[in-house]
Order: C-alpha cells, then sequence, then structure tokens
C-alpha cells in the first residue's frame, strides 16, 4: 500500500543498528545498553554443561540448565523461562538465576525477560529488556540465608543518579566485600554459612568464585 | 520509585508472562510495560512495521532466517500492517520482536521504559499517495491508562471508514482505502478485507 512512498535508502542509512540481533549489536549488550528509554542485555544461551562453565568464551554464561527463582512472601519460588514467553519480573522482586549472577538483583524497574530459541541451528538468545532508571532509581544486589531466606546483606547503587557505566565495576565490589567477611554470609538467624558470591562476568572468577558458580 | 503491583491473590506481584504462543488477551498495560504478544501460521502474510520518516514509510525488514529486534524510537509514527490499520506514536519507546519459529512467527510489541510513560499515545493515518500523515488525534492515557488509546483508536477507525471525507487527503485528496482496529474481533467484512490487502 505504500510501496510508492517508501524510502529510497537502505535501513542502515536511517538507522545505524535497526537490529539489535545481529552479532555486531549483540556484542555491545553483553553486559547492559542504556538506549533511549531502556536498557538492553542480549545474552547467548551456551550449550556447556555446568561444569563446562568458563569455555564458551562468553562474558556472560547462560548454560541450558540454570534455573531462574524469585522471592516473595512464600519464599523463594522457581520461575520458567519458556520458548517465546515474555516473562516479566516487577520491579522490587528479588530474582537469581542460577550459575549466571552470584547474589539476588533487585531493580527499581520491571525487567522483560524473553527468551528467543534460535532457528536453523543458530544459538538461543534471552532478550533483557528494562526501564532505564532515573532519579533514585536503585539497583541492589542481596544474599538471602539459602536454607531460611532471612536477609543476610545488601549492597545498593543509585543507578538513576550514578549511570548504567559504573554498574558492573559497582557489582564486582559488592560482590567482593560480600565474600570477604564470613560474617557477612553467616546467617545472623539459624547461624549457616552460606556459599560465596560470583560477578555476572564470568572472567572476574577466582578459583574459589568459580565454584561457586557451579554451586548455586 | 517502585510502585507495587498487586496479584489476582491481592499480595504483591513478583512477576507475569505474556507468551507469543497463546497470544495475549488485548495489549494490557501493567507496571512499566503495555505489552501484546502473538504468533501468525507461517501462510499467513507477516506482520510488518512500517516507520514514517518526512512524508516517506520506512519499512523494517522482516525476520528471515533469524529473530530481528527493532526499537521504535519515542515520537516516531509506526504501524504495524495487518496488526493494526492506524499509525500510532508514543511518547516512551517500543520495541518490537519478530522471531522465526516451525510453525511461524512469534512476535512482541512492547511499549515502555520511562517513569509514568506512555502518558500520551497518538493515533492518524498516513496517505499512501504522498505521505503525509492526518486525521491524528493525542489521548492522554496517563490517567485513564492505556485501554483509552485503544478504545478511541477502535472509535477513530469507525468513524473514519464511515466518512470519505475523513478519508481523504488534505494535500492532495486521495481517498484513503478503509482501514481495520486492533481488534480482530470487532472486524465487519470490509474491514476484515483492509486486514488481509497486502
Amino acid at each position: 500500500m505504500y510501496t510508492n512512498i517508501y524510502v529510497d535508502e537502505p535501513i542502515e542509512k536511517i538507522h545505524d543498528d535497526w537490529d539489535f540481533l545481529t552479532d555486531k549489536v549483540i556484542k555491545k549488550m553483553q553486559g547492559f545498553l542504556p538506549v533511549g528509554d531502556n536498557v538492553y542485555g542480549i545474552r547467548q544461551v551456551a550449550h556447556a554443561k555446568r561444569e563446562e562453565i568458563g569455555t564458551a568464551h562468553q562474558a556472560i554464561e547462560l548454560i541450558k540448565e540454570r534455573k531462574n527463582f524469585e522471592i516473595g512472601p512464600k519464599g523463594i519460588v522457581q520461575v520458567p523461562r519458556i520458548p517465546y514467553v515474555a516473562h516479566i519480573t516487577c520491579a522490587g522482586t528479588p530474582h537469581h538465576t542460577q550459575f549466571v549472577f552470584g547474589y539476588w538483583h533487585i531493580n527499581d524497574k520491571d525487567e522483560v525477560i524473553i527468551p528467543v530459541p534460535g532457528v536453523n541451528g543458530d544459538p538461543d538468545h534471552i532478550v533483557i529488556i528494562m526501564g532505564r532508571p532515573t532519579g533514585e532509581e536503585t539497583d541492589r544486589a542481596a544474599w538471602y540465608c539459602e536454607e531460611c531466606t532471612s536477609l543476610l546483606h545488601m549492597s545498593e547503587y543509585v543507578t538513576g543518579r550514578e549511570g548504567f557505566r559504573g554498574f558492573w565495576r559497582w557489582e564486582l565490589a559488592a560482590v567482593r566485600d560480600y565474600n570477604a567477611d564470613i560474617h557477612k554470609r553467616t546467617c545472623w538467624n539459624c547461624g549457616h554459612v552460606n556459599p560465596l558470591a560470583y560477578s555476572g562476568f564470568v572472567s572476574t572468577d577466582t578459583p574459589e568464585t568459580r565454584e561457586a558458580r557451579k554451586q548455586w | 520509585m517502585v510502585s507495587l503491583q498487586l496479584a489476582q491473590s491481592g499480595g504483591p506481584l513478583l512477576s507475569y508472562t505474556r507468551s507469543m504462543v497463546e497470544g495475549s488477551a488485548g495489549w494490557p498495560l501493567q507496571g512499566d510495560y503495555a505489552i501484546w504478544s502473538g504468533n501468525l501460521d507461517k501462510n499467513a502474510s507477516p506482520y510488518l512495521l512500517h516507520e514514517l520518516v518526512g512524508q516517506r514509510v520506512l519499512p523494517v525488514p522482516i525476520s528471515s532466517g533469524r529473530a530481528i529486534l527493532h526499537p521504535v524510537t519515542r515520537g516516531t509514527w509506526f504501524e504495524i500492517r495487518h496488526l493494526f490499520g492506524y499509525w500510532m506514536r508514543a511518547d516512551v519507546d517500543t520495541v518490537w520482536l519478530d522471531a522465526p519459529g516451525e510453525n511461524g512467527r512469534y512476535y512482541t510489541l512492547c511499549i515502555g521504559g520511562s517513569e509514568a510513560r506512555p502518558g500520551e499515545v497518538s493515533y492518524g493515518w498516513v496517505c499512501p499517495n504522498c505521505g503525509v500523515l492526518f486525521g491524528e488525534a493525542t489521548i492522554d492515557v496517563a490517567a485513564e491508562g492505556f485501554q483509552t488509546f485503544l478504545n478511541a483508536a477502535e472509535d477513530g477507525v469507525s468513524r473514519f471508514n464511515a466518512d470519505d471525507g475523513m478519508r481523504s487527503c488534505p494535500q492532495c485528496k486521495h481517498v484513503h482505502p478503509l482501514t481495520y482496529g486492533f481488534d480482530q474481533t470487532k472486524d465487519t467484512d470490509a474491514t476484515r478485507q483492509a486486514r488481509l490487502a497486502v
């Protein structure tokens, strides 16, 4: 219907990165990249097994056998990742993905997570879209006791004010701070000593945090 | 700031889903996003995302061997051909996912990201002859919710289709063909034909 008035130029001339699922753009979104009103992250799902974490040569590794959890009034619940089904984690919900980041992430924005299966032998991807934090909106890394779900420790980063540029630096510092003090990992309620934390970036692992990554 | 979302049980809503396989009922706004999701059989004409650039139309390529994820920048007029027959513009970004699968194509259309947005959403029509935008109306959805936009656009479609004068381009006088709304259950034979037209 509009073919007579189509623009003459190819879309690349109008929008530099018009498709976020090209290899070029995916590389920019291995962490999180703010674009316009949203922040995007794109993760390739690795076929590696848990024991092989660190061999996929990806900054953030998602292995197929991972499970996803959220914490609510009824405690820890497992939430599925179903192909072609967007899962929206509401702002304020603590969520954790096994083997991917070793803390409970709590943000002030809803997070849309979409599993996109690969076709013709291409890898599966997870697309993450979340609102761009502004003002005093904050990201938090929290740790809860794996035995009794008591809150052990929490670190905050005011992403709205500080910007996403410092997000991963804060995240790694929060992980190291938690790991440096066994009292933080020891539950004040039941006495259980919880496993070490680990960053989203596999390359930051020490031998000890790599073992923790394979554990939870 | 976090605003507490409540589940039907009355407790806090931790999370929810929008399935492209089952298709969403309507285009509901929940929390930060209004998300529509759906799919098309592999034999159906795929949805086409068009953006308005000046008085020209930019077709966003459809997925072929792999999925595409395209952001529509806030303030850009766009349409999804075969899904709704009007052009729309929001004051917040929109994300379009077009993913191929074994049985067809799977889609997500997601509007939102900024606090209290979408606040204003507009609909209108683009003349297929000269590319001028006309008949636009802006709906304040901040207070009444995103559904007020969908309802207003459906009413706008009905008025547009009922009046040749409204469908006449103010610039070149070309008469815009009949069009269709987002809600397929409201299609008449004529609007169904319009929806299927290439």
